[in-house]
């Protein structure tokens, strides 16, 4: 009987430096069938092993088109995390996965998309825009709200900008800017570009991802301008042991963050006993 | 496990007298490891039995659920070193003897918890290899509730054999192929049809004993409109977070994932223990971000997951009303009352 | 860290339980000694190498001046400094002292008064930062060697602190809350021993301090319940650990 709880090993194959306290790790699994094998749908997350500290739930932050690899956008924070930080190009890592629902794209057939991301939020909608970008065909018009501490704490730095197409309106903003630094976006917390974006309420989905508290922001701010909270995803993050719906850790009423999750579309919240965002 | 027609299971129907019924254990023990009740100082706890004499059939409750062998506290799921991993698997064939209906209502819960999507390699392994003869409570314990929750006093499926105490013997039923299978290592005699009459005439008195304080519908109900309610701020007042409750429950089945490595730091071993939603840090992630950082919240997590989200994942409340966590808990927190006191009683 | 990580083992006021611990690591101790350079050990060993050190372990609660620069040494010389064993993490026994008046508590143990300046006894956390804390009294050897494990790895223990119940349950103990009426700080202690005492069938006493989010009154009101009056509850929660917020509040819950 396979174990889904025996991750494989995959191979380091690039290591991309994004801020002082967040890599990108380009990845491949060993055995070159399961690489071939290997399918995710963009919002869906990967457990990483590294033996002897423990396992990490990390959301995948590649194009899912690419076959070849795959990357993970790391925060280095604690024990798995940080042990990562000290791997580099050709060391191993163990994987297993990829879990949970994934953002809701069929359902951007024909509508506007408002992506909004915090931090380092922005990873998991990372393949989102990928598919964006290039699938033009399936939306409508995209505009990606992006928001960070400072310019330094940016991710993807130098795609950012390179993502705005005739469909596709990127929009930056940081809470603060450090004397000296060179900035030439929004200051404010994330929710302050509400202000100048062209989304409208009508025909439009959006997609957010960040910490707890900017979403929470990010839904109040985005119904009081007239969105509907049947038209908000939420990718929600938990305390996961499995990532299979059986650790029970992750529950949030009668959902499994690991399955049902982590993209929630924010109504669903709404109906829990236990506030969620709220 | 195929259910064996009802005919045939008529047919089946047998008698053991009580002084025999360790030879039972003994016959058993000689193709499978028999966990059973027995004693310890005040207290019953399932485990391993060394002869049919240490069998207690007349247990209230055990301390811990039989879902200890099923998933154990504590388990190893893989062994590590060098770039190698390797499952370790401890499955045998095992007989739970001696198991209440609520307690075999729960291992009918866990299955599916640990079947939906993905199936537990750990749990499954054990689950094939585990016979489970029942026993109908024919007295009720003191926190016993499980009338109310459908689950007991008395069981109609998910037993390979089931027993029913009439007094000077036990009625044997075979509810499963399995179950005929384990009586065919043992010798019974046949039970008289007016026995049978007998079993269930007892039965309807057990079930005589039980108040029905209030339907589970209803507690739903009641549950859904009180997350707010000011009696869990009085609740929390008195609970300890001490997770005896959950690690008594039988169908819990939270667990946490470590790594224990040796010191060659090379060598080590992926296990899991059990959890509990009543502790502090159940739902803290990195950098200190706790989602239910007071009592009340992890208080409320536990019993809206036994009494009303359980039912949303699998169809059933996930209480059985065994009463472990009652008579466990040093405040003295009931599920019913909990439900009673949101109700305004 | 590179190489073999030097350690030093300090003692303020205790009773030289948890170093004596850390010698009885015996199945293990080859395992350390192989992986660690035991630099500074006046328990243990005669030729004791002067700092800096990687590791500092230091035994025992801060009773008088003296001590308190020692400590401070210590938190100089050392990378990382573990306090061991309750004593150390937040007064342990000797702080049963700290609800007396001081000159009586001397006057009690000492004959000649004047040359004593000692103060109440704390934890070293007191009076400097500390990385880590092994509690307990005496600490779990286990848990030693976890930290020392995970100070190879260059990582911080996961280590949860949830009620001693937890194990105790775990083992099947026959609980003695529940079944002798008998006042078990269980619910309120954090586990990590393995819920050593209720396992030989004696109420836990405290020894390891607060569990996380520990409810003290709660178990107050139950130890008033079983029959205990205020100054034996009070008692209760201030045998190891009473300069902890959690068990100062269950010591003054009656
Ligand atoms: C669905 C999902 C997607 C995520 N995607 C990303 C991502 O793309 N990039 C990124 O940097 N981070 C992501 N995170 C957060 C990341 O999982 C945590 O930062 C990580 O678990 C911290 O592990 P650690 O061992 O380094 O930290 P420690 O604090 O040392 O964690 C110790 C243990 O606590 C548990 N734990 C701690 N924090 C979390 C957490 N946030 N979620 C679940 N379990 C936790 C784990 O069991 C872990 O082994 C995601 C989390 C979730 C739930
Ligand atoms: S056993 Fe009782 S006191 Fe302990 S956590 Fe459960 S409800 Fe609270
Ligand atoms: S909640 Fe209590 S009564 Fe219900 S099954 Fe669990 S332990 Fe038994
Ligand atoms: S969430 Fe709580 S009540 Fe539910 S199974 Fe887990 S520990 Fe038990
Ligand atoms: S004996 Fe003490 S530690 Fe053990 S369960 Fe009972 S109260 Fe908790
Ligand atoms: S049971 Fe209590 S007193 Fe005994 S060692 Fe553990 S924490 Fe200390
Ligand atoms: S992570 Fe284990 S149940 Fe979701």
């Amino acid at each position: 009987m396979a174990n889904p709880y025996q991750p494989a090993p995959v191979k380091i194959l690039a290591v991309q430096r994004e801020t002082y306290d967040t890599t990108t790790y380009t990845m491949a699994f060993t055995d070159p069938d399961r690489q071939a094998a290997y399918r995710f749908a963009p919002g869906q997350f990967n457990m990483l092993t590294v033996f002897g500290l423990g396992e990490a739930p990390i959301s995948i932050s590649s194009d899912a088109e690419d076959r070849a690899s795959f990357q993970h956008t790391i925060r280095h924070v604690g024990r798995v995390t940080n042990a990562i930080q000290r791997m580099g190009v050709g060391d191993t890592l163990w994987v297993r996965g990829p879990y949970g629902n994934g953002w809701p794209l069929a359902q951007m057939e024909g509508r506007n998309v408002l992506v909004v991301a915090g931090g380092i939020g922005l990873a998991p909608l990372r393949p989102v825009i990928y598919y964006l970008l290039n699938h033009p065909e399936k939306f409508n018009r995209a505009e990606i709200l992006y928001g960070a501490r400072t310019p330094a704490d940016m991710l993807f730095s130098n795609q950012l900008l390179q993502w705005q197409t005739e469909k596709v309106k990127v929009r930056l903003t940081v809470d603060q800017v450090p004397n000296g630094d060179a900035w030439a976006h929004r200051v404010g917390v994330v929710t302050t570009l509400f202000q100048e974006m062209d989304s409208q309420p009508a025909n439009t989905l959006v997609v957010t991802c960040g910490p707890e508290i900017m979403m929470r922001f990010v839904v109040k701010g985005l119904m009081e301008r007239g969105f509907e909270a049947s038209q908000i995803y939420v990718s929600l993050e938990r305390r996961m042991n499995c990532g299979i719906s059986k650790c029970g850790k992750c529950q949030l009423g009668p959902k499994y963050v690991c399955r049902d999750g982590p993209v929630f579309a924010f109504a669903e919240l709404t109906l829990l006993p236990e506030p969620v965002l709220v | 496990m195929a259910v064996a027609k009802v005919s045939e299971r008529w047919a089946a129907m047998s008698l053991v007298p009580k002084e025999e019924v360790g030879l039972l254990v003994d016959g058993l023990a000689r193709h499978y490891q028999v966990i059973g009740p027995k004693q310890k100082g005040k207290a019953f706890v399932l485990e391993k039995l060394a002869s049919g004499q240490e069998l207690r059939l007349d247990y209230q409750t055990s301390i811990l659920p039989p879902r200890k062998a099923l998933i154990r506290p504590r388990e190893t799921m893989f062994s590590f070193h060098d770039n190698q991993v390797e499952t370790v698997q401890d499955a045998g064939p095992q007989v739970l003897f001696g198991l209440h209906p609520c307690d075999v209502h729960a291992l009918t819960l866990l299955d599916q918890v640990f079947s939906l999507e993905y199936e537990d390699p750990y749990y499954a392994a054990r689950r094939q290899q585990t016979y489970v003869v029942a026993l109908n409570c024919t007295t009720v314990g003191e926190n016993c509730f499980c009338y109310l929750m459908g689950t007991g006093p008395t069981l109609r499926d998910g037993y390979d054999l089931l027993l029913t105490d009439l007094g000077n013997e036990y009625l044997v039923e075979v509810g499963s192929d399995a179950g005929e299978e384990l009586l065919r290592h043992l010798s019974l005699r046949p039970a008289p049809r007016v026995r049978v009459v007998e079993k269930e005439k007892r039965l309807d008195q057990v079930r005589r004993q039980f108040r029905q304080q209030m339907e589970v519908t209803e507690m739903r109900e009641v549950l859904a409109g009180s997350y707010n309610h000011p009696a869990w701020r009085e609740l929390a007042k008195d609970c300890l977070g001490c997770g005896n409750c959950t690690m008594v429950c039988p169908t819990c089945f939270c667990f946490q994932v470590k790594d224990q490595l040796e010191l060659d730091l090379n060598h080590g071993q992926r296990v899991r223990e059990w959890d509990s939603c009543l502790l502090w840090d159940y739902s803290l992630v990195a950098l200190g971000h706790n989602f239910r950082p007071q009592l009340e919240t992890r208080l409320k997590q536990r019993l809206y997951h036994k009494l009303y989200y359980y039912e949303d994942q699998i169809g059933t409340p996930g209480c059985v009303g065994c009463g472990r966590c009652v008579t466990n808990c040093p405040a003295g927190i009931h599920p019913l009352e909990v439900v009673a006191r949101l109700k305004g009683e | 860290m590179s190489g073999k990580p030097k350690i030093a083992v300090y003692k303020l006021s205790s009773c030289a339980g948890c170093q004596l611990e850390f010698l009885n690591l015996e199945p293990v101790l080859l395992d350390v000694v192989g992986a660690l350079d035991i630099s500074y050990f006046v328990m243990a060993k005669r030729d004791n190498a002067p700092g800096p050190y990687d590791i500092g372990f230091v035994e025992g609660a801060v009773t008088c001046g003296e001590e308190i620069a020692k400590l401070k040494a210590a938190r100089r010389d050392c990378k990382t400094l573990v306090a061991l064993g309750s004593c150390a993490c937040f007064g342990g026994l000797p702080s049963i002292k700290n609800w007396e008046p001081q000159r009586e508590v001397e006057a009690r143990v000492y004959s000649e008064l004047w040359a004593i300046h000692s103060t109440k006894a704390y934890g070293i956390d007191q009076y400097v930062p500390v990385d880590a804390y092994l509690r307990g009294c005496p600490i779990d050897k286990g848990e030693l060697v976890e930290l020392i494990k995970n100070c190879l790895l260059g990582a911080a223990p996961a280590w949860r602190f949830p009620a001693v119940c937890t194990e105790c349950k775990i083992k099947e103990n026959v609980c003695l809350l529940i079944y002798e009426n008998k006042p078990c700080m269980g619910p309120v202690t954090a586990a990590g021993c393995g819920a050593l005492c209720p396992t030989y069938g004696k109420p836990c006493e405290g020894c390891r301090g607060p569990a996380h989010d520990a409810n003290a009154p709660s178990l107050a009101r139950i130890f008033g319940d079983l029959g205990l009056n205020a100054a034996d509850v009070t008692r209760y929660f201030r045998k190891y650990a009473g300069t902890t917020p959690a068990f100062q509040e269950g010591a003054e819950a009656l």
